[in-house]
């Protein structure tokens, strides 16, 4: 019964890894339908709350992945290794969401130092450049939207915009100063 | 590899049927020798304390300014192919800078090592979550940090504009870009299939140049 929900895993996810085209988050609509309409693991509302919580932790937001796989595995009550389940399913949720796509990138990147200073990597380079720049601004659009809720967060967008421009202060600093101060006001 | 001399580079280069250009030959000479080590320290690092969204600026800011490991140049040519290729861009542009500093191996031990405390954090959040069918309001605190992750965003986006080459062409190419992706809502990689063709045959190799 449960090695069935590691092979759903398994599939369902390094299907998603590979077709993830443009990050993440494109796959993040098939996870959810899987998750809750297809193999009905979690509720709507449960599915909500993992995304908040991917997005709060540390890390790349597709380990959102881990967590589905966490309830989809389970820990059945009153075994002695409850919690073994959830971490065999966890590092299947893992590794088929992120080993097909690196392993395909990582053949790229060797063919990609093969022609290192040829004149068609430098047209790569210079072509993909304003598309990149292009992708780089939707991104802060989004990050922005969603972060900027008052006249507090968006100082604190500011002046950290402006410190991490013009200052060598560590990033680290000014994000745990932004927190105290987004907590306090 | 990094203490070889130029001339030799040059030979063993040519051997391999490879045309260098001498601008490349000077950065490769000045690429740092960055061990396993440093690599995996830095990147259990970043794993930890990326807070707030926007990790790829964040890797961007450790690896490009404070390390000094890879140029912008080098960054956004690995993060423009991370875009053309599926997976998550953080764990793609992780892979590039661990590929481009210490090969495969390097490659893997960066995003290994990028992985490890988020997914550790991840899986006791996730049991916390369902054995306590709630979870602890940090909304305050994290809308801060997410606000700090924005304005890291925000100047990475001024360093990649920076490199965009300043041909007219160019300048469309961006506006486009960006205008089918906010406006017209088409998804990126079909943006990336239409425009990206263009912007090659563009920029193709001249024979007079």
């Amino acid at each position: 019964m449960i090695t069935q929900v590691y092979g759903e895993l398994a599939k369902l996810f390094s299907f998603l890894s590979l077709s993830a085209f443009g990050g993440g988050k494109v796959v993040l609509p098939s996870i959810h339908q899987a998750a809750v309409d297809q193999y009905h693991w979690m509720t709507n509302k449960q599915f909500l709350d993992l995304f908040s919580i991917s997005q709060a932790a540390p890390g790349p937001s597709t380990l959102i992945v881990e967590l589905v796989a966490i309830k989809a595995a389970g820990f059945p009550e009153h075994e002695l290794f409850s919690f073994l389940p959830a971490v065999i399913g966890s590092l299947t949720a893992i590794l088929a969401m992120f080993l097909p796509s690196s392993l395909l990138l990582l053949f790229v990147f060797q063919y990609w130092k093969k022609i290192q200073g040829t004149a068609w990597q430098s047209t790569f380079q210079k072509a993909l450049m304003p598309i990149t720049a292009a992708l780089i601004l939707e991104v802060t659009w989004i990050v922005a939207k969603e972060a900027m809720n008052g006249w507090m967060t968006l100082m604190i967008g500011i002046v950290s915009f402006l410190l991490i421009l013009c200052t060598k202060i560590n990033p680290i600093l000014i994000m745990a100063l932004a927190a105290l101060a987004s907590w306090f006001f | 590899m990094k203490e070889q001399t130029p001339s030799h580079d040059v030979l063993s280069s040519r051997k391999q049927g490879k045309k260098l250009i001498t601008n490349n030959l000077l950065e490769k000479e000045l690429a740092p020798s960055i061990t396993l080590h440093q690599l995996a320290s830095t990147f259990l690092f970043i794993g930890a304390t990326s807070f707030g969204g926007g990790v790829t600026a964040y890797i961007r800011r450790i690896i490009v300014d404070d390390r000094q490991w890879l140029t912008n140049e080098e960054f956004f040519s690995g993060f423009s192919l991370c875009q053309l290729l599926p997976g998550a861009n953080v764990v793609g542009i992780s892979l590039f800078i661990g590929h481009h500093l210490a090969g495969v191996r390097g490659a893997l031990v960066a995003t290994c090592s990028l992985l490890c405390p988020p997914a550790f954090l991840f899986f006791l959040l996730g049991y916390l979550y369902f054995s306590l069918g709630t979870f602890p309001s940090l909304e305050a605190a994290l809308q801060g940090a997410g606000a700090v992750a924005c304005g890291m965003m925000a100047t990475m986006f001024l360093e990649a504009i920076d490199h965009v080459e300043g041909h007219l062409i160019d300048i469309l190419i961006f506006v486009t870009t960006f205008l089918l992706v906010h406006i017209a809502h088409i998804h990126v990689p079909y943006v990336i299939l239409m425009i990206a063709p263009i912007a090659i045959w563009w920029h193709r190799p001249r024979e007079n140049s």
